[in-house]
């Protein structure tokens, strides 16, 4: 009895080591498939995104982890994401929407539609999975300087539309030019709030996206296209005029990972985790404020944040 | 190739536009930026400790990224094309300065000998005999400087400058690649103009140093309209 039961304990171990070095060498084959490669676009915020998602995984997978942060613009990115030559970055759900194809045009307000119409567009257009986003919103918004804003008592984007419709379009505005030509942009928001008109005799500049800060707190123009968790806000103490009537899209960010990626590996549960404790604007602007302003290096500000709320 | 085509009826009036902004931008420049480095030129030539000095500090203003000058310009000059054409002057001083330097330390001594000993003043001499001389000189420097400034004015569009700078970045942020590539072709082709204008005009000048040269197209036409 002893003699048979023993073997078939050795045939059953000396299978399953066999399908564990059958399995080890298929993965051997695929040879950069064996790694997961974190990339992110330049810019200090998305950044900090890529190495919370890095830092994460590093930490909670047993996978080896690449640094590929900083990779490159947007379209680069995703391009790369697509092409499997890195495996998940932060994509805005805004941007998501309104600038990769199909590029749409309509406006959702409510993050969650916005979030769940992009990732249908990512899995069917371009086969990508689309995570959980994080709640915290990094929109486009209109910036004052303070000197203004003491002077008109404008608080919001219909307190600005009522203020321009009676008249007082002798105000200085500064855009970037992808936002002014955008229906998501300048043009979008004259139409929303009702004052097309009479915003035709306001006086707008385009200058560099990020110089807009600066232009805003040395008060060389009153109105101005900011991002809403830009430290620079903070550090040039400028004002925000509040879209009361919701017309900016949502901006969450959610990680965009490949197909194939997600069903190799099991990286979603540690991202997911990342997103849901992203909630506040505020403390982002603080994690921003430290990379930009401080010129703290973002992956400790990422690996500290992780360790302060539990995660690694 | 049609696409760029398209581009170009389809937006020629902006394009004009732009293209007379980014002149008027270069020859506001030219006003400020031509007598300055001429000036300093002469000075260094005349008093030679400075000349290393001078140089050296108009090397240093040409390597300032563009984007960090606008940026410390802001705060004194605003935005639009004041902080564009003082970063102008200062990126167009090195190659006017060294070569108006250059022109005249390389006149031959005997010839401002032979100046002084037919009782010319120090600036006759300078006048009559050493800028003529090195006028050849002079002028590749600022035809240099010229071509560097219509290239760089493109980035003023950054604080708000006008010219074909607006078209340049706005197609960047749009991945719009005939709006890049016609621009750029129109900034190309204005440069080689302003070059070949400021080849005419050397031309004239040395004419009228009674020197005997081959004639450009553009000197001659220029000879005809000129008194």
């Amino acid at each position: 009895m002893r003699g048979p039961h023993t073997t078939r304990r050795e045939m059953l171990k000396a299978s399953g080591v066999g399908m564990t070095a059958g399995l080890a060498t298929t993965a051997g084959c695929l040879g950069d498939d064996e790694s997961v490669a974190v990339a992110s676009m330049q810019w200090s915020e998305a950044r900090l995104m890529g190495y919370l998602g890095y830092e994460m995984l590093q930490e909670n997978t047993d996978y080896t982890i690449e640094d590929e942060i900083g990779l490159g613009g947007s379209a680069q990115v995703f391009e790369a994401v697509r092409n499997r030559e890195v495996d998940l970055y932060h994509l805005y759900t805004g941007g998501a929407w309104a600038t990769i194809p199909p590029q749409r045009d309509e406006l959702i307000g409510d993050p969650q539609e916005l979030y769940e119409r992009a990732r249908d567009d990512m899995e069917e257009e371009h086969g990508l999975v689309y995570l959980e986003p994080a709640s915290f919103n990094n929109t486009y918004a209109i910036g004052a300087n303070p000197a203004w804003t003491d002077e008109t008592g404008i608080e919001t984007l219909s307190g600005l539309a009522e203020h321009v419709n009676a008249g007082n379009t002798d105000m200085d505005v500064v855009l970037g030019p992808e936002f002014q030509e955008r229906s998501d942009g300048w043009p979008g928001l004259v139409d929303h709030y009702n004052f097309e008109e009479a915003a035709e005799d306001i006086e707008i500049q385009t200058v560099e996206a990020d110089l807009t800060y600066q232009i805003l707190g040395e008060e060389e123009a009153d109105l101005g296209m900011v991002f809403s968790t830009n430290p620079n806000i903070q550090q040039f103490n400028l004002d925000v005029l509040e879209d009361d009537e919701d017309f900016f899209l949502p901006y969450n960010p959610a990680p965009l990972v490949n197909e194939e990626t997600i069903e190799e590996f099991e990286i979603e549960e540690p991202l997911n985790e990342v997103s849901r404790s992203l909630t506040s604007e505020e403390e982002v602007i603080e994690l921003n404020v430290r990379i930009d302003i401080e010129e703290e290096d973002a992956q400790e500000v990422a690996r500290e944040y992780l360790e302060e709320n539990g995660l690694i | 190739m049609a696409s760029y085509i398209e581009f170009t009826f389809d937006h020629s009036n902006e394009l004009v536009e732009l293209l007379i902004e980014h002149i008027e931008l270069v020859l506001q420049t030219l006003v400020f930026a031509l007598p300055l480095g001429i000036l300093l030129g002469v000075f260094i030539a005349y008093y030679q400790p400075a000349a290393v000095t001078v140089l050296w500090g108009a090397g240093v203003a040409m390597t300032i990224p563009s984007l960090a000058l606008f940026g410390l310009l802001i705060p004194i000059l605003g935005i639009g094309n004041p902080p564009v054409i003082v970063a102008l002057v200062l990126y167009a001083q090195l190659p006017i300065i060294r070569n108006t330097y250059i022109g005249l330390t390389s006149v031959d001594q005997s010839i401002i000998e032979a100046g002084r000993g037919v009782g010319m003043t120090k600036w006759q001499r300078l006048y009559k005999l050493q800028i003529p001389i090195a006028l050849p000189v002079m002028i590749a420097g600022i035809r240099n400087a010229i071509v560097i400034l219509i290239g760089v004015a493109t980035v003023g569009a950054y604080v708000g400058a006008g010219g074909l700078g607006f078209y340049i970045f706005t197609g960047i942020y749009q991945a719009n690649v005939e709006m890049v590539v016609v621009t750029t072709i129109v900034v190309s082709l204005l440069a080689l103009v302003f070059d070949y204008g400021f080849k005419s005009i050397e031309q004239i000048l040395q004419l009228r140093n009674g020197e005997e040269i081959p004639l450009t197209w553009g000197a001659k036409l220029l000879t005809r309209a000129l008194p």
